[in-house]
């Protein structure tokens, strides 16, 4: 009966083998593209591993390096992800290389509705070093309901960058305490942009453009788009009359017409087209690279219409984390008051921690602002930003409203029309 | 009792196998088609699952983590109805006219020329094929410094002449053009060499016949080159509508994810990378995903209309 077998045994054979071994090493390959880092298990050799997502530049790696020397037990694998929210969404969609512990951005508002990813940190203690840190950046960490999903890291003070040297030639003060005394209100500093627009006869401009007195009243504004219960706001008269001002500015003509953040933003402080802005702190280091020809021409004073925050990062504990509590203690000392300081010398990353504000090593006379200790006006406005919210839509609610301030300020645009194009812009957005 | 079953099994499958032959055809091409399988099974992960997943995103709303909520056909009656979307067609639209028309003429007029060339004719081909390569992040980040608007190259240039600067980077349809000129620098060399492949399937016969008869350059351009070349001329049409339609990585790295100021050099694709991945409306994203897929669809189904009709 066995004898009844193909005419070919040792080909069929062959097949069945190859075909054998091809069933499993497509899987292999599959697996192996489908899941480059395949995290190693969570206990290695009687250690805790936890893995840290960051970006470059938001945590002194000197800081992550010495985690293995204060925690002898636990091993960090921190890892530099670049296009950081687009990965961090796909591994919490796939449920899958979730960070342990993970940098969140300013942006921070948008996983609130994702809270549920996130351990609360008042479970782990939070609470016990509130008071360290600005009582501001401590509640932007929080989701609507209470829990705290960001531990904060760096912040951003904003201020009033400005050329004496052009002030002068307006007629204008220049020590950093007499230009906040002069210019306390945005009005002030409209006008005061009139003088020097007509005493330069158009050679500089008192800001660079109108989206940047929308952002930065935001940046200085108690509320903003939404409440905590989602409520849009973007109609009511807080933001219609940041709106009114962006559009002063630009009937004024006291822009400089140049957007933030291009190559022209970076000619136009160079050549003294722009005489002043109104910056967090990390437009520092954006002008020191954009326009090194200016070093020594510029100071920092208090921001007209008082202080404000742009920008500044968290740190969170994701649910995928089986150690928690070890997790917390990691990122309390990576942000600890002592470590934050080495990340503000290294990095230049502007501390949450109150006591850092009045550390001599973050006072030091800068070379580029014209040996004046900027960090005295930054610690200042530090202390004194309102608690804001910000909505989980808040910045693509936004989004429409700067478009439209674009509009009105390059291609001449009605205000009020585009007013109106905001609304209808910022409602479709909120049913997308 | 079991090897008895088996004795009974065993030579039933065999005859089985003899007698249905494509089986046994199957198991013959099984190690070829074993050897492209690798493509179809990434093709089907990444290929056609996110394709067939997309269709089900497109009904929903979805921030790419929590639940998604049902939305029924929300999605594509907002995208129709967003004056935004229907600017990022007309753009795209626009975009496409304002490069493909200066693009392909100039590779004609360059193929002819560098075809009548008897020297270093492989040199020019290198150069002409040479934008074509570089990474398209690269070269949109020097155009974005030539395109400065008070130092940039072109308008220093522009000013030197006594000519006015151009506001390239936030005047309406500056925007358009700078994305135009760039694509224009970047496709007329491959273009140019398809044309020359093209003019040299063309007999010398022809050319002889015709300059016997007294025919000048310009006669033999219209009257012979053009054509003969017009099935050359339709395959570089449609290449042209395809990369034209499907324009993102210029206007993105340019101007931005939402197409710069006022929008103007928004196009369709990147109106749906701005939307999904950047705004995180991923069921909004898909559903803008497969009206641009119906866009382009009924796109080529002009194409291959105009082409019948060229063939007949």
């Amino acid at each position: 009966m066995i004898h009844i077998v193909p005419t070919q045994p040792g080909a069929w054979h062959g097949h069945r083998r190859s075909f054998l071994g091809v069933c499993l090493l497509l899987p292999l390959l599959l697996l192996s593209l489908a899941s480059c880092g395949l995290q190693s298990s969570n206990n290695t050799g009687g250690k805790i591993s936890l893995t840290l997502w960051y970006w470059n530049n938001s945590i002194d790696d000197n800081v992550i390096k010495a985690v293995s020397q204060h925690f002898p037990n636990i091993v960090l694998n921190a890892q530099k992800i670049s296009d950081y929210d687009t990965k961090v969404r796909t591994s919490m969609a796939g449920h899958h290389d979730v960070p342990d512990i993970m940098g969140i951005n300013a942006n921070i508002s948008t996983y609130f509705p994702d809270e549920d990813q996130f351990v609360d940190l008042r479970q782990l203690g939070a609470d016990q070093v509130k008071s360290q840190y600005l009582g501001w950046k401590w509640n932007l960490g929080i989701a609507p309901d209470g829990k705290q999903i960001g531990f904060p890291m760096d912040t951003g003070p904003t201020a009033l960058f400005y050329r004496p040297d052009i002030f002068a030639q307006a007629g204008l003060p220049t020590d950093p305490q007499a230009v906040a005394a002069r210019i306390k209100t945005w009005d002030d500093y409209l006008q005061a942009g009139v003088q020097l627009k007509a005493a330069t006869h158009g050679k500089s401009y008192m800001i660079d453009s109108t989206n940047t007195i929308f952002t930065q009243m935001m940046a200085q504004s108690p509320t903003l788009f939404f409440d905590r219960a989602n409520h849009y706001l973007g109609d009511q008269a807080h933001i219609r009359q940041m709106w009114n001002e962006a559009v002063k500015a630009n009937t004024l003509g006291v822009t400089a017409k140049v957007q933030s953040s291009t190559q022209a933003w970076n000619e136009a402080v160079s050549n003294g087209l722009i005489a002043s802005f109104a910056g967090a702190v990390w437009m520092k280091q954006s002008l020191e690279q954009s326009a090194p020809n200016t070093a020594g021409k510029w100071r920092v004073a208090p921001a007209p219409g008082g202080a404000g925050n742009n920008g500044g990062s968290f740190l969170a504990v994701t649910t995928a984390c089986q150690y928690p509590k070890e997790a917390f203690a990691v990122i309390q000392w990576l942000q600890s008051p002592a470590n934050q300081l080495l990340g503000y010398k290294d990095l230049q990353l502007f501390p949450s921690a109150i006591s850092d504000l009045n550390n001599p090593g973050m006072h030091q006379p800068e070379a580029f602002f014209g040996r004046e200790d900027t960090t005295t006006i930054f610690a200042q406005s530090a202390r004194q930003v309102p608690l804001s919210y910000y909505g989980p839509e808040n910045d693509i609610v936004g989004g429409a409203f700067t478009d439209q301030l674009n509009l009105v300020e390059f291609q001449k645009k009605n205000p009020d029309q585009a007013w109106n194009t905001a609304q209808q812009e910022a409602q479709r957005e909120l049913l997308r | 009792m079991r090897s008895a079953t088996e004795t009974i099994v065993v030579p039933k499958r065999k005859v089985e196998r003899r007698a249905v032959p494509p089986r046994s055809k199957l198991r013959q091409y099984l190690p070829f088609y074993l050897s492209i399988a690798p493509y179809y099974v990434v093709f089907l992960a990444f290929g056609i699952i996110p394709i067939v997943f997309s269709i089900y995103l497109a009904f929903q709303r979805w921030d790419g983590i929590g639940r998604m909520q049902f939305v029924g056909l929300s999605n594509f009656v907002l995208a129709l109805t967003d004056p935004v979307f229907g600017k990022a067609v007309l753009n795209t639209f626009l975009i496409w006219i304002m490069s493909t028309i200066p693009m392909l003429f100039l590779a004609l007029i360059l193929a002819f020329f560098l075809d009548q060339r008897q020297r270093s004719k492989f040199a020019y081909q290198v150069c002409y094929f040479l934008p074509n390569i570089t990474s398209v992040v690269a070269i949109t980040l020097i155009f974005n410094s030539l395109f400065g608007p008070q130092y940039g190259l072109i308008n220093l240039t522009l000013t030197a002449l006594h000519l006015p600067a151009v506001q390239w980077l936030t005047g309406s349809w500056a925007m358009k053009w700078a994305i135009s000129i760039m694509v224009i620098w970047r496709w007329t060399g491959y273009n140019a060499l398809v044309y020359m492949a093209g003019l040299q399937s063309i007999p010398v016969e022809v050319y002889e016949a015709g300059r016997i008869d007294g025919a000048s350059t310009i006669d033999i351009f219209f009257r012979i080159t053009l054509p003969l070349l017009r099935p050359v001329i339709l395959f570089t049409v449609i290449s042209s509508t395809i990369g034209g339609l499907s324009l993102f990585t210029e206007p993105q790295v340019l101007l931005g994810n939402n197409g710069g100021v006022g929008n103007e050099g928004l196009t369709m694709s990147l109106y749906q990378y701005w939307q999904a991945f950047a705004s995180y409306h991923f069921g909004y994203g898909a559903a803008v995903s497969w009206i641009i897929f119906f866009i382009i669809l009924a796109f080529t189904l002009l194409n291959w209309k105009i082409i019948q009709r060229g063939q007949n």
